[in-house]
Protein backbone atom coordinates (compact mmCIF):
# COMPACT_ATOMS: atom_id res chain seq x y z
CA UNK A 1 0.00 0.00 0.00
CA UNK A 2 1.00 3.40 -0.81
CA UNK A 3 -0.68 5.05 1.32
CA UNK A 4 0.18 3.67 5.24
CA UNK A 5 -2.63 3.93 7.70
CA UNK A 6 -0.23 4.93 10.53
CA UNK A 7 1.29 7.91 8.15
CA UNK A 8 -0.55 9.66 5.90
CA UNK A 9 -3.43 7.31 5.74
CA UNK A 10 -7.04 8.20 5.80
CA UNK A 11 -8.18 10.83 8.64
CA UNK A 12 -11.09 7.89 9.93
CA UNK A 13 -10.24 3.63 9.93
CA UNK A 14 -12.53 2.68 8.08
CA UNK A 15 -13.29 -0.73 7.88
CA UNK A 16 -15.18 -0.42 4.30
CA UNK A 17 -11.69 1.36 2.65
CA UNK A 18 -9.33 -1.34 4.89
CA UNK A 19 -11.20 -3.61 3.24
CA UNK A 20 -11.24 -2.37 -0.26
CA UNK A 21 -7.57 -1.69 0.15
CA UNK A 22 -6.84 -5.51 1.09
CA UNK A 23 -9.06 -6.26 -2.11
CA UNK A 24 -7.52 -3.70 -4.34
CA UNK A 25 -4.11 -4.97 -3.23
CA UNK A 26 -4.54 -8.55 -5.80
CA UNK A 27 -4.94 -6.25 -8.95
CA UNK A 28 -2.24 -3.68 -8.25
CA UNK A 29 0.33 -5.53 -9.93
CA UNK A 30 -0.93 -5.38 -13.18
CA UNK A 31 -0.77 -9.06 -13.78
CA UNK A 32 -4.48 -9.13 -14.61
CA UNK A 33 -4.02 -6.69 -17.11
CA UNK A 34 -0.78 -8.72 -18.67
CA UNK A 35 -3.31 -11.73 -19.01
CA UNK A 36 -6.53 -9.51 -20.37
CA UNK A 37 -3.88 -8.09 -23.07
CA UNK A 38 -2.90 -11.16 -24.40
CA UNK A 39 -6.41 -12.71 -24.12
CA UNK A 40 -7.55 -9.83 -26.55
CA UNK A 41 -4.43 -10.18 -28.67
CA UNK A 42 -5.59 -14.26 -29.07
CA UNK A 43 -9.25 -12.77 -30.30
CA UNK A 44 -8.08 -10.68 -32.62
CA UNK A 45 -5.65 -13.50 -33.91
CA UNK A 46 -8.96 -15.64 -33.96
CA UNK A 47 -10.37 -12.77 -35.95
CA UNK A 48 -7.15 -12.80 -38.85
CA UNK A 49 -6.62 -16.40 -38.74
CA UNK A 50 -8.86 -18.20 -37.66
CA UNK A 51 -7.14 -20.11 -34.93
CA UNK A 52 -8.97 -20.75 -31.94
CA UNK A 53 -5.77 -20.05 -29.86
CA UNK A 54 -8.07 -17.91 -27.17
CA UNK A 55 -9.38 -21.03 -25.65
CA UNK A 56 -6.34 -21.85 -24.03
CA UNK A 57 -5.95 -18.37 -22.77
CA UNK A 58 -8.82 -18.27 -21.49
CA UNK A 59 -8.19 -21.46 -19.62
CA UNK A 60 -5.40 -20.72 -18.38
CA UNK A 61 -6.17 -17.47 -17.23
CA UNK A 62 -6.47 -18.40 -13.46
CA UNK A 63 -3.85 -20.58 -12.93
CA UNK A 64 -1.53 -17.66 -15.00
CA UNK A 65 -2.89 -14.77 -12.35
CA UNK A 66 -2.54 -17.32 -9.51
CA UNK A 67 1.53 -18.46 -10.84
CA UNK A 68 2.18 -14.84 -11.23
CA UNK A 69 1.08 -13.88 -8.10
CA UNK A 70 2.58 -16.96 -6.00
CA UNK A 71 6.02 -16.36 -7.98
CA UNK A 72 6.40 -12.84 -8.23
CA UNK A 73 4.10 -11.18 -6.31
CA UNK A 74 3.34 -12.48 -2.63
CA UNK A 75 7.05 -12.91 -1.83
CA UNK A 76 7.41 -9.07 -2.25
CA UNK A 77 4.04 -7.43 -0.96
CA UNK A 78 2.03 -10.74 0.90
CA UNK A 79 -0.82 -12.29 0.63
CA UNK A 80 -4.15 -12.32 1.67
CA UNK A 81 -7.25 -14.15 1.86
CA UNK A 82 -10.42 -11.79 1.84
CA UNK A 83 -13.29 -12.70 4.51
CA UNK A 84 -15.96 -14.93 3.05
CA UNK A 85 -19.04 -12.53 3.34
CA UNK A 86 -16.56 -10.37 0.51
CA UNK A 87 -16.38 -13.72 -1.98
CA UNK A 88 -19.82 -14.14 -1.53
CA UNK A 89 -20.74 -10.29 -2.43
CA UNK A 90 -18.06 -10.46 -5.09
CA UNK A 91 -19.72 -13.38 -7.04
CA UNK A 92 -22.93 -12.04 -6.57
CA UNK A 93 -21.26 -9.38 -8.41
CA UNK A 94 -20.50 -11.68 -11.35
CA UNK A 95 -23.59 -13.24 -11.17
CA UNK A 96 -25.13 -9.72 -11.98
CA UNK A 97 -22.53 -8.89 -14.39
CA UNK A 98 -23.30 -12.08 -16.03
CA UNK A 99 -26.97 -10.84 -15.82
CA UNK A 100 -26.13 -7.71 -17.90
CA UNK A 101 -24.07 -9.44 -20.58
CA UNK A 102 -26.38 -11.84 -21.37
CA UNK A 103 -28.60 -10.11 -23.59
CA UNK A 104 -25.89 -8.44 -25.22
CA UNK A 105 -24.54 -11.48 -26.16
CA UNK A 106 -27.72 -12.56 -27.83
CA UNK A 107 -27.78 -9.44 -29.47
CA UNK A 108 -24.29 -10.23 -30.86
CA UNK A 109 -25.22 -13.59 -31.53
CA UNK A 110 -28.58 -12.54 -33.13
CA UNK A 111 -26.78 -10.20 -35.33
CA UNK A 112 -23.38 -12.32 -36.39
CA UNK A 113 -25.41 -15.68 -36.64
CA UNK A 114 -29.27 -15.65 -37.47
CA UNK A 115 -30.66 -14.40 -40.60
CA UNK A 116 -33.00 -11.71 -39.42
CA UNK A 117 -34.43 -8.92 -41.52
CA UNK A 118 -33.15 -6.55 -38.58
CA UNK A 119 -29.95 -8.34 -38.86
CA UNK A 120 -28.37 -6.23 -41.83
CA UNK A 121 -28.47 -2.63 -39.47
CA UNK A 122 -26.92 -4.15 -36.38
CA UNK A 123 -24.68 -6.26 -37.77
CA UNK A 124 -22.33 -2.92 -38.90
CA UNK A 125 -22.38 -2.27 -34.77
CA UNK A 126 -20.61 -5.47 -33.99
CA UNK A 127 -17.63 -4.34 -33.10
CA UNK A 128 -18.92 -1.93 -30.92
CA UNK A 129 -20.73 -4.66 -29.83
CA UNK A 130 -18.39 -7.00 -28.96
CA UNK A 131 -16.20 -4.28 -27.01
CA UNK A 132 -19.24 -3.78 -25.04
CA UNK A 133 -19.73 -7.00 -24.10
CA UNK A 134 -15.83 -6.72 -22.94
CA UNK A 135 -15.52 -3.68 -21.25
CA UNK A 136 -18.18 -3.96 -19.51
CA UNK A 137 -16.98 -6.76 -16.63
CA UNK A 138 -13.84 -4.67 -16.76
CA UNK A 139 -15.99 -1.27 -15.77
CA UNK A 140 -17.69 -3.40 -12.84
CA UNK A 141 -14.16 -4.39 -11.80
CA UNK A 142 -13.25 -0.40 -11.32
CA UNK A 143 -16.07 0.17 -9.62
CA UNK A 144 -15.79 -2.35 -7.07
CA UNK A 145 -12.16 -2.31 -6.57
CA UNK A 146 -12.49 1.65 -7.10
CA UNK A 147 -9.75 0.90 -9.44
CA UNK A 148 -9.99 3.83 -12.18
CA UNK A 149 -7.58 2.56 -14.50
CA UNK A 150 -9.54 -0.25 -15.11
CA UNK A 151 -12.19 2.51 -16.58
CA UNK A 152 -9.28 3.73 -19.31
CA UNK A 153 -8.57 -0.08 -19.53
CA UNK A 154 -12.89 -0.34 -21.08
CA UNK A 155 -12.17 3.51 -22.32
CA UNK A 156 -9.10 1.85 -24.70
CA UNK A 157 -11.65 -1.12 -25.90
CA UNK A 158 -14.39 0.83 -27.01
CA UNK A 159 -12.47 3.66 -28.64
CA UNK A 160 -10.92 0.23 -30.53
CA UNK A 161 -14.35 -0.09 -31.45
CA UNK A 162 -15.35 3.56 -32.73
CA UNK A 163 -12.40 3.38 -34.73
CA UNK A 164 -13.23 -0.21 -36.32
CA UNK A 165 -16.54 1.34 -36.89
CA UNK A 166 -15.14 4.52 -38.56
CA UNK A 167 -12.71 2.30 -40.56
CA UNK A 168 -9.56 3.95 -39.07
CA UNK A 169 -8.24 0.25 -38.47
CA UNK A 170 -10.24 -3.05 -39.34
CA UNK A 171 -11.62 -4.89 -36.15
CA UNK A 172 -8.74 -7.23 -35.33
CA UNK A 173 -6.38 -4.29 -35.76
CA UNK A 174 -8.03 -2.60 -33.07
CA UNK A 175 -8.61 -5.23 -30.86
CA UNK A 176 -4.79 -6.03 -31.01
CA UNK A 177 -3.70 -2.31 -30.66
CA UNK A 178 -6.71 -2.22 -27.49
CA UNK A 179 -4.81 -5.49 -26.21
CA UNK A 180 -1.26 -4.29 -26.52
CA UNK A 181 -2.07 -1.26 -24.58
CA UNK A 182 -4.23 -2.71 -22.04
CA UNK A 183 -0.75 -5.72 -21.81
CA UNK A 184 1.34 -2.98 -21.99
CA UNK A 185 0.40 -1.11 -19.02
CA UNK A 186 0.03 -4.01 -16.77
CA UNK A 187 3.71 -5.31 -17.69
CA UNK A 188 4.94 -1.92 -16.67
CA UNK A 189 2.91 -1.82 -13.53
CA UNK A 190 4.36 -5.48 -12.74
CA UNK A 191 7.83 -4.05 -13.82
CA UNK A 192 7.49 -1.31 -11.13
CA UNK A 193 5.98 -3.52 -8.05
CA UNK A 194 8.93 -5.77 -8.73
CA UNK A 195 11.44 -3.19 -8.51
CA UNK A 196 9.71 -1.25 -5.50
CA UNK A 197 9.94 -4.25 -3.59
CA UNK A 198 12.89 -6.59 -3.90
CA UNK A 199 12.63 -9.80 -2.45
CA UNK A 200 16.20 -8.77 -0.27
CA UNK A 201 14.46 -6.08 1.22
CA UNK A 202 12.28 -8.39 3.25
CA UNK A 203 14.79 -10.32 6.09
CA UNK A 204 14.70 -13.15 7.83
CA UNK A 205 11.89 -15.52 8.14
CA UNK A 206 9.51 -13.26 7.86
CA UNK A 207 9.21 -13.15 4.73
CA UNK A 208 5.21 -13.59 2.67
CA UNK B 1 -23.03 13.89 28.44
CA UNK B 2 -24.71 10.61 28.30
CA UNK B 3 -23.14 9.26 31.03
CA UNK B 4 -22.75 10.73 34.72
CA UNK B 5 -18.91 12.89 34.87
CA UNK B 6 -17.87 10.25 38.00
CA UNK B 7 -18.93 7.24 35.38
CA UNK B 8 -16.65 8.58 32.91
CA UNK B 9 -12.97 8.12 34.11
CA UNK B 10 -14.02 4.85 35.26
CA UNK B 11 -15.22 3.85 31.32
CA UNK B 12 -11.80 5.38 30.16
CA UNK B 13 -9.84 3.17 32.67
CA UNK B 14 -11.84 -0.03 31.69
CA UNK B 15 -10.25 0.94 27.64
CA UNK B 16 -8.90 -2.20 26.67
CA UNK B 17 -4.80 -0.86 26.43
CA UNK B 18 -4.02 -3.92 24.20
CA UNK B 19 -6.52 -2.52 21.69
CA UNK B 20 -6.28 1.10 22.34
CA UNK B 21 -2.29 1.11 21.51
CA UNK B 22 -2.40 2.85 17.45
CA UNK B 23 -0.23 0.44 15.69
CA UNK B 24 -2.08 -2.67 17.06
CA UNK B 25 -5.14 -0.98 16.69
CA UNK B 26 -4.36 -1.10 12.90
CA UNK B 27 -3.00 -4.22 12.91
CA UNK B 28 -6.34 -5.38 14.50
CA UNK B 29 -8.42 -3.83 11.70
CA UNK B 30 -6.89 -4.54 8.97
CA UNK B 31 -6.64 -8.58 10.26
CA UNK B 32 -10.51 -7.73 10.91
CA UNK B 33 -11.70 -7.49 7.74
CA UNK B 34 -9.95 -10.02 5.88
CA UNK B 35 -9.89 -13.91 6.34
CA UNK B 36 -6.28 -13.97 7.13
CA UNK B 37 -3.12 -12.63 5.85
CA UNK B 38 0.65 -13.36 5.94
CA UNK B 39 3.31 -11.29 7.59
CA UNK B 40 4.22 -9.52 5.09
CA UNK B 41 1.01 -8.31 3.16
CA UNK B 42 0.39 -6.67 6.63
CA UNK B 43 4.13 -5.03 7.09
CA UNK B 44 3.03 -3.10 3.59
CA UNK B 45 -0.42 -2.51 4.57
CA UNK B 46 0.36 -1.00 7.55
CA UNK B 47 3.99 0.79 7.11
CA UNK B 48 5.48 -0.77 9.99
CA UNK B 49 8.79 -1.97 10.28
CA UNK B 50 9.14 -5.79 10.63
CA UNK B 51 10.86 -5.42 14.12
CA UNK B 52 8.04 -3.43 15.21
CA UNK B 53 4.89 -5.33 13.66
CA UNK B 54 6.61 -8.78 15.09
CA UNK B 55 6.76 -7.24 18.54
CA UNK B 56 3.19 -5.94 18.62
CA UNK B 57 2.28 -9.32 17.16
CA UNK B 58 4.00 -11.29 19.81
CA UNK B 59 1.69 -9.20 22.58
CA UNK B 60 -1.39 -9.59 19.97
CA UNK B 61 -0.93 -13.39 20.47
CA UNK B 62 -0.35 -13.77 23.73
CA UNK B 63 -3.98 -11.77 24.35
CA UNK B 64 -5.12 -14.23 22.33
CA UNK B 65 -6.53 -12.22 19.78
CA UNK B 66 -4.33 -13.11 16.68
CA UNK B 67 -3.72 -16.40 15.63
CA UNK B 68 -0.27 -17.10 14.05
CA UNK B 69 0.56 -20.09 12.21
CA UNK B 70 3.94 -20.95 10.53
CA UNK B 71 4.18 -22.81 7.32
CA UNK B 72 6.55 -23.07 4.76
CA UNK B 73 5.93 -22.46 0.79
CA UNK B 74 8.74 -24.56 -0.79
CA UNK B 75 11.86 -23.05 1.53
CA UNK B 76 10.31 -20.28 2.01
CA UNK B 77 8.63 -19.64 5.53
CA UNK B 78 5.31 -17.97 6.10
CA UNK B 79 3.93 -16.31 8.91
CA UNK B 80 -0.18 -16.55 8.44
CA UNK B 81 -2.33 -14.21 10.71
CA UNK B 82 -5.76 -14.50 11.35
CA UNK B 83 -7.54 -12.68 14.34
CA UNK B 84 -9.62 -14.68 16.75
CA UNK B 85 -13.06 -15.09 17.93
CA UNK B 86 -11.36 -13.49 21.44
CA UNK B 87 -9.79 -10.75 19.12
CA UNK B 88 -13.16 -9.97 17.13
CA UNK B 89 -15.17 -9.77 20.31
CA UNK B 90 -12.49 -7.26 21.35
CA UNK B 91 -12.58 -4.96 18.66
CA UNK B 92 -16.69 -5.13 18.70
CA UNK B 93 -15.97 -4.33 22.23
CA UNK B 94 -13.60 -1.70 22.19
CA UNK B 95 -15.41 0.24 19.53
CA UNK B 96 -18.58 0.01 20.99
CA UNK B 97 -17.00 1.72 24.45
CA UNK B 98 -14.90 4.51 22.06
CA UNK B 99 -18.02 5.51 20.58
CA UNK B 100 -20.08 5.39 23.76
CA UNK B 101 -17.07 7.78 25.48
CA UNK B 102 -16.92 9.76 22.49
CA UNK B 103 -20.28 10.46 22.10
CA UNK B 104 -20.50 12.13 25.54
CA UNK B 105 -17.31 14.51 24.63
CA UNK B 106 -19.39 16.92 22.40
Amino acid sequence: MDEHVLKGGPPTLSLGELERRALRSTVEDGAAELILGLFLVALAMHGMTGSYVYIPVIVLAAPMWRALRRRFVEPRVGGVQLNDARTVQLKSAKRIAAIVVAPVVLLIIGTVFIDAPWRKPLSEFKPLLLVGILSLPIIIAGFLLRTPRFFAHAGVLIVAGMMSIFGVFTFNVALTLAGLVIGICGGVLFILLVRRYPISSVEGDERG
Amino acid sequence: MAEGPDELPVQLLDIDRIVHEPARLVILTQLYVVKHADFLFLMRQTGLTQGNLSSHLSKLESAGYVDVKKEFIGKRPRTVLRLSETGRMAIDEYTTSMKHLLNGIK
